[in-house]
């Protein structure tokens, strides 16, 4: 299984220093960059290719928080499902509370203002979840289990924001 | 042993030489080409001193094709046999063109792959075929005005092309004679020209209106890299839209019926589009009207009225400005500049309606016809390989979501939009019968969950899956889009390792096949220019891997390679070097495979280095250095 820490030569931890990893990627793409080979032989072109989205797909996971957490937890014997659903019956009733919040928003005057508000509660959230997530990888002895847990909330805000913002886009086009 | 040409690490083996390349914009009103020359980019005219090529074919009875102004000045005349904006003909089915509104005159038959043909006297030739005249044209005026064969170029396409419109015009550029580098977005091509002219740095809108299409794209401009962090846009809106509104207004004004000859709405057209540029300067325009002495009247727009009537198409940008902002995750704040790029942006109320929405009085004083040119040409100029300490680096995106039609019908994303491209994505699927060999994968591209909603792009069959029982075979398929933007499908069956073939059907394009068969039969003496053809295209290989694998060799094979690898490689190699002059182009080929699956080991071996080695913080300066 592919480690994508080491790819960018990086200790396999949560908090990375972000312009760090930008920079180390940009560095590995100016090496093995398709453009930089527009005038070698064939098999380095496609060489290349193969190279640079191995390259923008590592990036991709580790750049997002939400995505390098899951990556840490498979490399750490968890696997996160995608759709799971959540037994916390406290979030739960929040996630309820969340949805109808939403539906009242898109019938009120203001719809576009009260959703951007939904959104901005929803990325305030979001926010003290990764916190938390930071801390509990931090920890001498990660639990992996618990952490799982706050991933699949994680993902529930995630999902919760795409349908705020295709509601923003369906009510700015009509 | 033979004796390695020992050269600088990055350089040819021939370093003075200097290979020429150019910059192409292949644009749906004009076309122009570009080329690095004395250190600074400039697009190339004509024996006239006109730089722009209007993108117009004409085809003569005599078997003979006029290109440009020429063939322009026919258009209301001989309506069906001079092709206008055939770019928003591209990668386009029959379907689409019935239903894209603008009434085009040309008599289309169905071609092959529902790729439409159009009627003219020399016969029906499909919009690959006319853009490749363009191509063409402008590939004469490169070679005469640089002195010489063209090493590659850069043709750049409007952002949101899929990959049929894509293919059609590297498609076009084949059958011109074109070795293409790289297809280049438009956005990108002008963020390039502006970014290395200005020195700017930050989050950058381009906004692209031309004739025909419209993108508009975010980017990130930072120490050479140029990061597309998003784009969007509509590749059947331009200043050709408005032109027909124009003309519609016109035609009412009138009185003129909407089944008027094909002659007649092309000199309305020509007319709305006049009036429309000089509506630019001026407050309102007189129009006057004498149409094959039937049609005679006179009037005047005014800026207003045309405004009220472009309004509505102006406003239809404004969306994917929206969404490509959104995509980005940045806010008009966040922004240090928006560029105008396309003729369309000349137009007095796009410049207003852009400051608006955006907050920012929009950069116009780079020349809107000639930046994405010019930045096609700079980029040509680095992978021609003019420029190896060059530290640009254009990390694009794909525009549109690939996708995978599921069970009902449904869409199953499998690389989503704004992606940065080259990018690989791999779905395993099984056999669902007993012993099945074969099985069909259909791709699309769009955001909506509906098959029936998206883009289809090619149904990929693939063959020779080893019989199984049903449910046991396990067919790795990768998705890869590479920087052109252009997806390549291979498929693996995990349990025995076998690479099953795979036989694309393009859904808007030509097959392999088919090219081949234009190719053949755009040469006068096909047998025997094909044959010559061919030869050239393996000897520019042979020379190409020649000077790559010396180059490789004097940098590391000291430390890469033991002597047994040494040895094989060195001998494949000789034999590449004696065999390059032969005359017989299979040999050659041969001979280049074998090299090729010798040093295979030794290409990955140079990469993983090459990374290990950045990482470390070392770069090739420094290896330079100590070695």
């Amino acid at each position: 299984m592919q480690n994508y820490f080491s790819f960018f030569e990086l200790p396999a931890k949560f908090d990375i220093d972000l312009p760090d990893l930008i920079k180390r990627y940009r560095e590995i793409q100016r090496v093995v960059h398709p453009d930089k080979f527009a005038s070698s032989p064939e098999r380095e072109r496609l060489q290349a290719v193969q190279y640079a989205a191995q390259v923008n797909d590592a990036f991709d996971i580790l750049k997002s928080p939400l995505s390098r957490a899951i990556h840490l937890l498979r490399l750490n014997g968890v696997e996160t499902e995608k759709n799971a659903t959540i037994s916390d019956p406290v979030f739960l009733m929040q996630q309820m509370e969340m949805r109808e919040l939403l539906e009242v928003a898109a019938t009120k005057q203001d719809a576009l203002t009260a959703i951007e508000e939904a959104i901005d509660d929803i990325e305030g959230r979001y926010r003290d979840l990764l916190g938390e997530i930071k801390d509990m990888f931090s920890e001498a002895s990660p639990d992996y289990h618990k952490i799982n847990d706050n991933i699949l909330k994680l993902q529930f805000f995630d999902r919760l924001k795409n349908e705020a913002e295709a509601l923003l886009v369906k009510i700015e086009n009509s | 042993m033979a004796l390695l040409q020992i050269t600088e690490p990055g350089e040819s083996t021939a370093p003075h030489e200097h290979r020429l390349a150019v910059g192409i914009d292949l644009g749906t009103t004009n076309s122009l080409v570009a080329s690095v020359r004395s250190g600074s980019a400039e697009t190339l005219p004509d024996v006239d001193g006109h730089h722009l090529l209007p993108s117009v074919v004409r085809y003569i009875s005599d078997n003979d094709v006029l290109v440009g102004a020429e063939a322009a000045a026919a258009a209301s005349i001989d309506p069906l046999n001079t092709i206008v904006s055939v770019k928003r003909l591209m990668g386009r089915g029959l379907s689409d063109i019935k239903s894209l509104g603008t009434s085009l005159p040309y008599d289309f038959a169905e071609g092959h792959s529902s790729m439409p043909l159009i009627k003219t006297v020399s016969g029906a030739h499909s919009p690959v075929a006319v853009s490749s005249e363009i191509l063409t044209s402008l590939r004469v005026r490169a070679e005469k005005t640089l002195g010489g064969e063209l090493a590659g170029a850069v043709i750049t396409v409007p952002a949101y092309f899929d990959d049929a419109q894509r293919q059609a015009t590297k498609d076009a550029a084949k059958l011109a004679g074109i070795n293409v580098f790289r297809l280049l977005n438009e956005p990108t091509a002008a963020a390039v020209a502006y970014g290395l002219d200005s020195g700017s740095e930050g989050v950058v809108v381009i906004f692209d209106l031309g004739g025909g299409t419209f993108d508009v794209s975010v980017l990130r401009l930072n120490k050479g890299v140029f990061e597309v962090l998003a784009t969007a846009g509509d590749s059947a809106l331009g200043g050709d839209d408005m032109d027909h509104a124009i003309a519609k207004w016109i035609m009412s004004e009138a009185n003129i019926s909407t089944d008027a000859s094909h002659a007649t709405l092309r000199q309305l057209m020509q007319h709305a589009r006049q009036a429309k540029e000089t509506l630019t300067e001026q407050s309102s325009v007189a129009i006057q009207l004498n149409i094959n002495d039937e049609h005679s009247w006179h009037g005047s727009l005014s800026r207003e009225k045309m405004n009220e009537l472009i309004m509505p198409l102006i406003k239809q940008t404004l969306r994917p400005c929206r969404q490509a902002l959104r995509d980005a995750g940045v806010s008009k704040d966040d922004l240090e500049n928006v560029v105008m790029v396309g003729g369309s942006t000349r137009i007095p109320l796009v410049r207003e309606q852009v400051a608006e929405f955006f907050n920012c009085e929009p950069l116009v004083d780079i020349d809107p016809d000639k930046v994405v040119a010019i930045g096609a040409a700079i980029q040509a100029d680095v992978l021609a390989g003019n420029k190896p300490d060059d530290e640009m680096l254009l990390l694009d995106v794909i525009p549109l979501s690939l996708g995978l039609e599921t069970m009902g019908g449904l869409v199953e994303k499998i690389i989503p939009r704004n992606t940065t491209i080259p990018i690989a994505r791999a779905q395993e699927f099984t056999t669902y019968k007993d012993g099945q060999t074969a099985m069909a994968i259909h791709v699309v591209q769009g955001e909506r969950e509906v098959v029936e909603d998206n883009r289809s792009l090619a149904r990929f069959e693939l063959r020779g899956i080893p019989p199984m029982v049903a449910g046991s075979a396990r067919i790795q398929v990768t998705f890869q889009v590479d920087a052109d933007g252009l997806l390549n499908v291979t498929a693996l069956e995990k349990n025995s390792g076998v690479e099953t073939h795979i036989e694309v059907k393009p859904s808007y394009g030509l097959s392999e096949a088919e090219i081949e068969k234009m190719l053949r039969s755009s040469f006068d003496n096909a047998e025997h220019d094909m044959k010559l053809r061919q030869l050239r295209e393996q000897q520019v290989e042979a020379d190409r891997e020649i000077a790559a694998l010396e180059s490789a060799l004097a940098d590391d094979a000291a430390t890469l390679l033991n002597e047994a690898e040494l040895s094989r490689i060195t001998a494949v190699l000789s034999i590449l070097k004696a065999e390059r002059d032969s005359d017989d182009a299979e040999h050659i080929k041969q001979c280049i495979k074998n090299v090729e699956d010798v040093c295979a080991f030794y290409v990955e071996r140079r990469m993983n280095k090459n990374i290990k080695q950045v990482m470390a913080g070392h770069n090739v300066e420094e290896f330079k250095a100590s070695s």
